[in-house]
């Protein structure tokens, strides 16, 4: 099977083309793959795998991208990174992985800088969702309604599987959102990432303590939003009587410094918080072989997979996480769980349990791995999305003519009565039905 | 009976496949049966639109007329074959080659080139390998259009050809200094490939075009090859010519060269051979493969060197081409090329 594979690529600082850069070496194994980006650069280690060219929507060589069998296009909430695939997407149908469930920022972002994009995204908005659609796009470009407030209602994840022949989501909960409202094949698929070798696991066991002994290493890792919820972990852990026999180390870039520094003085803090910054992934193991328990928080949660929490899950790391999203979905012998309605109280609990029996959490961090290695290996990933490619691709006529007969009841809409609009479609899914895989009729 | 052949009609062009839906309506008549053309109007661009045409072909209700039974549906083109009818035959001139053997083509392949593209070539494809079967029987224009419906999805037919529109006007005549290329100018003939070869001959070798341009780029193109190579005095673009002159120019050439990418058919080399000429060809050019052999003319690679080796040899040899060209002829006659042997075929 030969397949475009449109993705941001590495170095692009997005889990998206980390994933990517991962998967590639299992994909080209089973496929003929053209790594497609708009990207001026790219890691040439890719190169060894595939052929990796670069395309502008505005000029796509299709005669190009026509020579593969299907086109995979991955989209995220990144405009800077999915603007072009999606405007490549929406041509051209392929199969769309969608790797986060709220776009509204992928399309704003993406309309805002064009010189009409106001109105080109209230169009959309109303398009997707009529007129409460439009009206609520209109209250945002007056500044009366925040973006945020509009990713509940109106995800717009379905302007990216409009044009769909398939769509891969990485979450249960992304499987029934999109299957809502999308006609096209719908795979889930946990979200790949591979193990560390057991030579590697054993090395990080063996720096661990078993069982953890005070002050126990408190960990939190990645790019810290206030969805992180940074200020409750600070807000639980200042107020807990055993604080002093905790440590909190932060790994990634905090979106406002200067406040969360405030907060750890404001809670008396200072000597037991560590604020690292970035830092480059050949350290994060260390730091992480190092924890005796990870905070992996999310709220709100655009619902997508978390990479943060299986890479925790590889170091058989136990930790706690918010029952939302992707996370509601984890079992509950592999993580702790903390209810959105009483966080603090929560964590305040589980840390306290923490300190007088760490190891009923350890087991959690070992049936993290187990799960990891049972359901998130690339190898079995790329073997269930190469099946759904073909399983798609072999649908791709009878999508062609199912919409070209919703082009033309579309198309008698405004000047025939239902009844007859009726009846013709009856007449047209008769003709359709002649040209449907396995139908005799 | 009461026939009705089906097939499609791009406004405003007439070529081969007008003529040969005209032609069967005349045996058809001539042998004693009611018969009509019915045409769907045509459009390739973009994609989707034939979609839209192949659903059109399956809504229309053909099985009667005004209260009476129509006997016999006969299927021509891509997609009028689509048509249903109880009782159906399919003469396929070709099936819709850009989703095919052309879909890749450098110079043809045209639906490659848009976003939808590949979604209706498959489209295309298995609406063909599910309704072309659903005829009672399927024949083919030419062995090489058989062999596609056989190769790209796998339905048997059977070969039945038929003569060219003007077959009993062609006629043989003293040979003069010049080679004939009667045909659309268009890049799937490959006329630039024989100007190309004109530029290789060792002897002032002439060759007269004869056809409209189906975009005037191609012709500019070819006239500009004609200027860079200087070859002004030996090429003559005779342009849309009437039957009358075109017999002429038949009868009196002293070959007719006939390299297309992968005909179909191909009257051309038919006609050549009505008119007693040995026609140049080449391998890759399809139907006219399956009438030109040594005997009757040449078969050489697709490139200006041979067909230039070619036109040389018959230039040099005129004696040798005026019975290549009597063998052609009789060639053509034994093989019962005639309408009433078609119709006799279709409504057996």
């Amino acid at each position: 099977m030969k397949l475009n594979w449109f993705s941001p690529l590495p170095p692009a600082p997005t889990g998206i083309a980390e994933y990517t850069g991962t998967l590639v070496p299992w994909l080209c194994q089973k496929a003929e793959v053209t790594l497609w980006t708009d990207q001026e650069s790219w890691d040439r280690v890719l190169e060894r795998y595939c052929e990796v060219r670069r395309f502008d929507c505005r000029s796509v060589p299709w005669r190009d991208v026509n020579r593969a069998d299907l086109s995979v296009f991955h989209l995220g909430n990144n405009r800077d990174f999915h603007d072009g695939i999606w405007q490549v997407s929406r041509a051209h149908a392929g199969v769309v992985v969608v790797h986060d469930l709220r776009l509204q920022d992928l399309f704003w972002g993406a309309f805002a800088r064009k010189p009409a994009g106001s109105a080109e995204y209230i169009r959309l908005m109303e398009h997707v969702y009529g007129a409460d659609g439009g009206s609520a796009a209109r209250r945002f470009v007056e500044g009366t309604q925040s973006l945020d407030s509009l990713c509940l209602s109106y995800p717009l994840t379905e302007a990216v599987v409009e044009n769909a022949l398939g769509v891969v989501v990485h979450t249960r909960g992304g499987f029934d959102l999109v299957s809502a409202h999308c006609q096209a094949s719908l795979a889930f698929l946990p979200f790949p990432y591979p193990a560390a070798p057991d030579s590697a696991f054993e090395v990080w066991s063996a720096r661990r303590n078993r069982p953890a002994r005070p002050p126990f290493q408190l960990v939190l890792l990645g790019y810290i939003n206030p969805n992180r919820r940074i200020i409750s972990l600070l807000q639980a852990l200042g107020s807990l009587p055993g604080k002093s026999d905790f440590r909190l180390r932060v790994y990634g870039p905090i979106w406002d410094e200067a406040h969360v520094r405030e907060k750890v003085r404001e809670y008396g803090l200072e000597r037991l918080v560590t604020l690292n910054g970035y830092t480059p992934a050949s350290q994060l193991d260390d730091a992480i072989a190092d924890a005796d328990l990870a905070i992996n928080l999310r709220f709100p949660t655009m619902g997508e997979a978390s990479m943060s929490q299986l890479q925790v899950w590889d170091h058989a790391l136990p930790s706690i996480v918010t029952r939302t999203g992707w996370y509601a979905e984890l079992s509950d012998d592999a993580v702790s769980f903390v209810e959105i309605d009483r966080e603090i109280e929560d964590l305040r609990r589980h840390l306290t349990v923490f300190s007088s029996d760490p190891e009923s959490f350890a087991r959690l961090g070992e049936n993290g791995r187990a799960a990891l290695l049972e359901q998130h290996s690339p190898a079995a990933y790329v073997e269930s999305l190469v099946g759904f490619l073909e399983k798609t691709l072999a649908q791709r006529p009878a999508r062609a003519f199912t919409k070209a007969a919703q082009d033309a009841a579309e198309g008698m809409k405004g000047w025939v009565s239902a009844g007859v609009l009726d009846r013709a479609a009856e007449s047209i899914a008769g003709s359709i039905g002649h040209f449907l895989p396995g139908s005799d009729q | 009976m009461r026939i009705l052949i089906a097939t499609v009609k791009i406004p405003f062009i007439r070529g081969g496949a007008e003529i040969h839906a005209e032609s069967l309506e005349t045996a058809l008549l001539a042998a004693g049966h009611q018969a009509e053309i019915v045409q769907v109007p045509f459009k390739w661009y973009p994609p989707e639109r034939m979609l839209d045409q192949m659903l059109a072909c399956r809504m229309f209700d053909l099985t009667e007329s005004s209260g009476t039974k129509v006997d016999l549906l006969i299927g021509l083109k891509f997609p009028a074959y689509y048509m249903r009818h109880p009782n159906k035959v399919l003469w396929i001139l070709h099936q819709h080659r850009q989703a095919y053997d052309l879909w890749t083509h450098p110079l043809a392949g045209d639906m490659i080139q848009y976003p939808t593209g590949p979604e209706v070539r498959d489209a295309i494809i298995e609406a063909d390998r599910k309704l072309i079967p659903e005829a009672k029987a399927v024949y083919a224009n030419s062995k090489n259009v058989s062999g596609r419906l056989s190769r790209y999805c796998g339905i048997a037919s059977v070969p039945l050809y038929h003569p060219p529109p003007s077959a009993g006007q062609l006629f043989c005549g003293e040979s003069q200094d010049y080679f004939f290329f009667p045909s659309r100018l268009t890049p799937l003939k490959r006329q630039h490939l024989a100007v190309e070869a004109l530029a290789l001959t060792k002897n002032p070798v002439r060759m007269c075009f004869a056809g409209v341009p189906d975009y005037a780029a191609y012709l500019d193109e070819l006239k500009a090859s004609v200027a860079r190579l200087q070859l002004k005095d030996r090429v003559e673009f005779a342009g849309g010519i009437t039957d009358e002159e075109k017999f002429q120019r038949y009868a009196h050439c002293i070959g007719v060269i006939y390299p297309p990418v992968d005909e179909d058919y191909g009257y051309v080399t038919l006609e050549g051979m009505l008119s007693s000429k040995p026609v140049i060809t080449c391998s890759d050019s399809g139907g006219p493969n399956e009438f030109v052999d040594v005997d009757t003319g040449f078969v050489v690679e697709p490139n200006a060197a041979s067909l230039a080796a070619a036109l040389d040899a018959l230039w040099e040899n005129r004696e040798r081409a005026k019975s290549m060209g009597a063998l052609a002829r009789q060639r053509y006659q034994s093989m019962n090329i005639t309408w009433p042997h078609v119709v006799r075929t279709l409504l057996q």
